[in-house]
């Protein structure tokens, strides 16, 4: 299947300018800046990489969409020009040193000053942005779209889903590679160079990895030069960018023999999201899978490490968080990262998750990785 | 204010600071600098904030707390006069803030997931009545903060004070430049089994993954990196790709590490396989007007005025039409991948003596091909002298097989 056809960019642009047409937006100015292009990129997609294909390199990008008539995609840095235009799905690139200067122009030619503007990325705005954009600007007022523009990025498109699925080949590999190099001696960041010396081979853009390592882990962290030893719990994320999506597979391993109480605490993790993929359909709220999975965790009596600072979200997604109180209901062709992850006292900090596209009547796995506790000692009979 | 590690002997690893590279004492002077600064402009309170999930956007508050920016998204370091600093931040995930207690040389650390409210309660429980605050970098905040910050220092007068770390952190303490000596050297080891040894086939994406995983070994923490490659047309630096690289490409690599939270940067210019005349000239030309730069760097000028310098040594050497109307020929490297001063055609930023540099010269346009070239420098008092060290190996090569 060859991805990032014509069509993709077609739908994706109908998608939003459907949803300017039901909020009444005549036009859209999408912002994205370098902030959304770091770790930032996991629990947000940048937007103008979502409509143009472009990613951005340098200060600014501004994508100018006009509800009807032609889009044109701005960028502040002229070495880049060239990249842009042959990357880019909209055709119209223009360089400029003040982009919102040249967004007015382009709005003006369009006649579209008077209109309702819709300004979207205004989350990832510093407040001397604002007061260039005020200074462009000093007549009009832009309405904050950011919400609307991110209700485009669901349900997905067939290229989307199969982004999904091989960011998560990518990440399966760059897992694995940390398997193999895995040895009490070598330290988190070999494991980390290791693995993401595979992924950005299979075409990574960028990852944000988490390693945390220890006796009794207490968090994901980055790596940090700890060195591994043996009976070690290792949490792993390689969490590869495919094409602009943020694929994140967590799972645990054991360096060394996994001890039964390890395996017994890892069996809840599997019981809570087995719970919670069982419910898993078009609407069913985000809460209720948050539910599943801590009644589990809660009834096999750790109740009182399910908040932080010990455990986090149960997931997340372009609805929103998997958490109590988000009553956003699943559709189908939703995205939803599921991780029960939790900390228990005896252990540490535990890991398991994985993306789930919601589908008309269930669910589907976008990776064919087993659902198991790993050890260094078990994959070595295998 | 005198602050005691909280674990004596605890070794971050790259991810936090280490006790050994960065004493105490250091840490202790920077804030008596800043108290001195305080009282000299009748500031009572000094706000820094960080914002972003990088020590690079935090550099202000790293810089200040001996901590590392990447556990909180948003943070604001309190500084009042004669009372030990507070830092308050959003922690995301807050259990790590535990992590953040074990990388500082604070001890008091709070959460607060809205900071207005944080600056509050710490202003109003510190007894001191506040008439004049400063704030360092106020301007990187979201909108929804900044508004709620000003609304709780709505009787306050707040003046920018952006200046008093920035100027501060330009000049490099030895220690300092003891660390961004030994991240040059991680450079040159990530760099070394990369040149004179590209392959027809290796795909862009191979050689950077290469090279990262060098830095890695090597102790950097981070790595950040432009590529370019293929034929004269294909010369603008971007993220790689998967292209293969072909006979007789020239590949044009800028590369930053990150080793113990500062930064390095390095620019080399390949070739594969043996360089055509054309690419030889080309780099000849383009290494005798970086070595030209280089000897322009004086201290006591203006960050403008080496701009200026490096243009007119382009302009006899016939390279200026190739520059770009937003060129930049360097800038300060340190806590921040790019901080002051910039080598740009308006900064006038003096330079000084300590300051390390990253100098950047590239030309690279359709017709001609690209060269790049990129050292970090050191400003001594005759000039500059050079940190990163590894060859201008296109040139090596050339000579080798001529």
């Amino acid at each position: 299947m060859k991805l990032g056809q014509k069509e993709e960019f077609e739908w994706r642009k109908g998608k939003i300018r459907s949803l300017m047409n039901q909020n009444g937006f005549d036009a859209l100015l999408i912002y994205s800046h370098p902030m959304i292009t770091d770790m930032w990129r996991c629990t947000a997609t940048d937007m103008v990489y979502w409509i143009s294909n472009y990613d951005l390199l340098g200060e600014f990008a501004l994508v100018v969409l006009p509800l009807k008539g032609e889009e044109a995609l701005l960028i502040s840095n002229s070495w880049d020009l060239r990249r842009a235009k042959s990357k880019s799905w909209i055709k119209n690139v223009k360089v400029s040193k003040d982009v919102w200067k040249e967004s007015r122009k382009l709005l003006d030619e369009l006649g579209l000053l008077k209109t309702r503007i819709g300004l979207s990325g205004q989350e990832f705005m510093a407040v001397s942005i604002f007061e260039t954009i005020k200074e462009s600007f000093p007549d009009e007022k832009f309405e904050l779209a950011s919400e609307m523009t991110r209700n485009a990025l669901f349900p997905k498109s067939e290229d989307e889903i199969e982004i999904y699925r091989r960011g998560a080949e990518i990440n399966e590999a760059g897992f694995q590679a940390i398997l193999e190099a895995l040895k009490p001696g070598v330290t988190d960041i070999e494991l980390q160079a290791e693995s993401q010396y595979v992924m950005r081979c299979l075409g990574a853009e960028d990852m944000a990895t988490l390693i945390g390592s220890g006796a009794h882990p207490l968090a994901m962290t980055s790596p940090s030069g700890r060195i591994i030893r043996e009976g070690d719990m290792l949490i792993l994320e390689p969490n590869p960018l495919y094409r602009g999506i943020f694929v994140e597979i967590c799972r645990t391993v054991v360096v060394g023999k996994a001890s039964s109480v390890v395996r017994e605490k890892f069996g809840i993790l599997i019981k809570a999201y087995e719970e919670a993929v069982r419910l898993m359909k078009p609407g069913v709220t985000c809460e209720t899978l948050a539910w599943a999975m801590e009644d589990v965790i809660a009834s096999a009596g750790y109740a009182e490490y399910l908040r932080p600072p010990f455990s986090r979200v149960r997931g997340h997604g372009d609805i929103g968080l998997v958490i109590e109180g988000n009553q956003t209901k699943l559709v189908p062709g939703v995205v939803l990262t599921l991780h029960p992850n939790n900390y228990f006292p005896e252990t540490g900090y535990m890991a398991l998750g994985e993306p789930l596209l919601v589908t008309d009547n269930g669910y589907e796995r976008l990776t064919k990785m087993p659902i198991r506790l790993y050890s260094t000692e078990r994959e070595v009979k295998e | 204010m005198i602050f005691k590690p909280l674990f004596a002997g605890y070794k971050a690893g790259p991810w936090g600071w280490n006790a050994g590279l960065m004493p105490v004492e250091e840490f202790n002077d920077r804030l008596k600098s800043v108290n001195q600064e305080m009282v000299q402009r009748g500031i009572d309170a000094l706000l820094v904030f960080g914002v972003g999930d990088s020590t690079w956007k935090n550099g202000n508050v790293c810089y200040l707390t001996n901590g590392n920016g990447t556990y909180a998204r948003k943070s604001v370091l309190i500084i009042l006069k004669g009372i030990e600093p507070t830092l308050i931040g959003n922690f995301i995930p807050r259990d790590l803030h535990w992590e953040m207690r074990n990388s500082t040389w604070l001890k008091d650390i709070r959460i607060f997931d809205n900071l207005g409210l944080g600056i509050e309660r710490i202003l109003q429980s510190s007894g001191k009545g506040v008439k004049r605050a400063g704030l360092v970098g106020v301007g990187g905040l979201d909108v929804r903060s900044y508004a709620q910050i000003m609304e709780i220092l709505r009787n306050i007068n707040i003046v920018d004070a952006t200046d008093v770390i920035e100027n501060m952190r330009v000049v490099k303490s030895s220690n300092e430049l003891r660390i961004i000596e030994k991240g040059c050297r991680v450079a040159d080891m990530s760099i070394r089994p990369v040149t004179g040894n590209l392959e027809e086939g290796e795909c862009e994406y191979d050689l950077i993954a290469r090279i990262d995983m060098e830095s890695r070994k090597a102790g950097a923490r981070n790595f950040r990196f432009l590529i370019a490659s293929g034929s004269d047309t294909e010369m603008s630096l971007r993220m790689p790709v998967h292209r293969q690289l072909k006979k007789g490409d020239t590949v044009l690599l800028l590369l930053a590490f990150e080793y113990w939270q500062y930064w390095v940067q390095i620019g080399r210019t390949l070739t594969v396989g043996n360089p055509s005349e054309g690419q030889i000239a080309l780099y000849r030309g383009v290494l005798t007007a970086y070595e030209e730069t280089l000897k322009c760097v004086r201290p006591e000028m203006k960050a403008i005025e080496l701009a200026e310098a490096i243009v007119d040594v382009l302009d006899r050497s016939g390279y200026k039409p190739y520059l770009n109307s937003d060129f930049r020929f360097g800038h300060g490297v340190g806590v921040s991948i790019e901080e002051k001063p910039f080598i740009d055609d308006h900064d006038v930023t003096q330079l000084r003596t300590g300051m390390t540099l990253a100098i950047q010269l590239g030309i690279h346009a359709p017709g001609i091909g690209g060269v790049l070239l990129s050292d970090t420098l050191l400003l001594t008092r005759n000039g500059c002298q050079r940190l990163t060290q590894s060859w201008y190996d296109l040139l090596r090569f050339a000579d080798a097989k001529s």
